[in-house]
């Protein structure tokens, strides 16, 4: 299927470019190449092309704010331990990142966070993936750093309330 | 006029705690779609409710979203509010969901599409609509100016304009126009509500992050599009940061002074039609 065939509305380019740091990067270089490797209308050319690489930016970063306001509520104890950092961090891993809902945010946040090495909390992600399955309950093991104890998780759905139990191993 | 403040969570206790303090909630949709909806039976009693929409995407192109539509309307049934209102922006394309309001080409087609989701949000749901205009950091370059935008897909739509002060005052600022100017080119006719709250300064342009106290210009601005209008709703909309009490009792003291500083005599207004 050739992109003639199907273009790109001014919209879903709009979206794109909004939603991908690296995508508006290569707009601000040249427009009018990114312009047809997304196969935009004709139609809507002259207006994308138009499009100012600054406002663009500013949206983009409302954008991601909302989302970080979104998610953080979800993982209080990275956000906490992140600190100052956690909106930096964020904006990082929201570069080329866009699930499509908060929870998958958050936890694909929490998964670029242990991928990088950086501070998180391994009971949010068990939490956060725990939401995404029918599973009935589940037993981790968690090691956290810079905690000296190991502290076993039970995570128990009754109904539409999810329990989550934390008991540390204290030997 | 009526005062009020969108409905939070946060506020519940505040909104108990103090009757009389407000006579008109505005709750929105997305909050009710999964959790809390047994809520709103309780509120429809005590106070005069509108359903505000953050998600249904009038601006994009082809059909609604019918899932979040019937959750939409779901929450219109539970909260049985005296009118509703959505966004004239898009948040969502066929592929991706942006999760937040962007804005639209000031376009004749533009118009058509908005129009024609707006109507039937308004047949579905079975009340009237209201249209907001958004703050935005962006603007697509199109024929129409917004004033003449707005008004036509409320025109076209038959609905009316939910003016957000705050929106207004941003987009003045960071685009560098008149905002008196601006709002005396809608006919006054169609201005029903307002939402306000306060703005953030954030190094070289304005946010509206709905976590700041109302300031002062925002008050004046309120009152002068009060005089010119006569919405018959005012809205306190924070969504963070918010105040005690005695905070929120201030806030609230500002819509009243935007109310009885536009007009001398004002009694309880009715929902728009």
């Amino acid at each position: 299927m050739s992109k003639s065939e199907h273009p790109v509305d001014l919209l879903t380019a709009l979206a794109r470019l909004l939603s991908n740091a690296a995508l508006r990067e290569a707009f601000a270089r040249d427009a009018e190449k990114v312009a047809t490797e997304l196969g935009l209308a004709a139609a809507d050319r002259a207006t994308f092309l138009q499009l100012k690489s600054g406002a663009l930016e500013r949206q983009a970063r409302v954008l991601v704010r909302k989302r970080f306001d979104a998610i953080r509520g979800q993982i209080p104890a990275t956000t906490s331990m992140l600190g100052g950092d956690a909106w930096a961090r964020f904006q990082t891993y929201a570069r080329t990142a866009w699930p499509p809902t908060n929870r998958s945010d958050a936890l694909h946040f929490l998964i670029f966070l242990e991928k990088e090495r950086l501070p998180f909390d391994a009971m949010e992600t068990n939490h956060l993936m725990f939401l995404g399955t029918n599973e009935g309950f589940c037993f981790r093991l968690v090691r956290q750093r810079g905690f000296g104890w190991p502290v076993l998780q039970l995570l128990l759905r009754l109904g539409r309330r999810i329990h989550d139990w934390r008991f540390c191993l204290k030997l | 006029m009526l005062v009020g403040v969108g409905y939070r969570r946060e506020l519940a206790a505040w909104i108990e705690e103090a009757p009389g303090a407000v006579n008109c909630l505005e709750v929105t949709a997305e909050h009710f779609f999964t959790r809390d909806q047994n809520v709103l039976p309780g509120l429809r009693e005590r106070f005069t409710l509108s359903v505000h929409g953050l998600g249904l995407s009038l601006g994009t192109p082809g059909p609604l979203d019918a899932e979040r539509l019937a959750c939409f309307a779901r929450v219109v049934r539970l909260a049985d509010p005296a009118w509703i209102s959505e966004h004239v922006a898009f948040t969502r394309t066929a592929e991706l969901d942006l999760g937040h309001l962007n804005p639209l080409p000031q376009t004749r087609a533009t118009v058509k599409t908005v129009a024609e989701h707006a109507r039937q949000v308004a047949d579905v749901c079975g009340k009237p609509l209201l249209l907001e205009n958004i703050a935005a950091h962006l603007t697509l370059p199109g024929d129409l100016p917004e004033p003449e935008f707005l008004t036509e897909i409320c025109l076209e739509a038959g609905c009316g304009l939910l003016l957000d002060i705050t929106n207004l005052l941003v987009n003045s600022r960071n685009h560098q126009f008149d905002p008196s100017e601006w709002f005396h080119q809608l006919d006054p006719r169609l201005i029903k509500q307002l939402h306000i709250v306060g703005y953030e300064f954030n190094g070289d342009h304005l946010s509206d992050s709905h976590s700041a106290p109302i300031q002062e210009e925002l008050i004046a601005l309120a009152a002068e599009v009060v005089r010119y209008a006569r919405p018959e709703a005012i809205i306190l909309e924070r969504d963070a940061n918010f105040p005690d009490s005695e905070g929120l009792a201030a806030e609230i003291r500002k819509l009243e002074q935007i109310r009885t500083s536009s007009r001398p005599s004002d009694g309880v207004g009715t929902p728009p039609q």
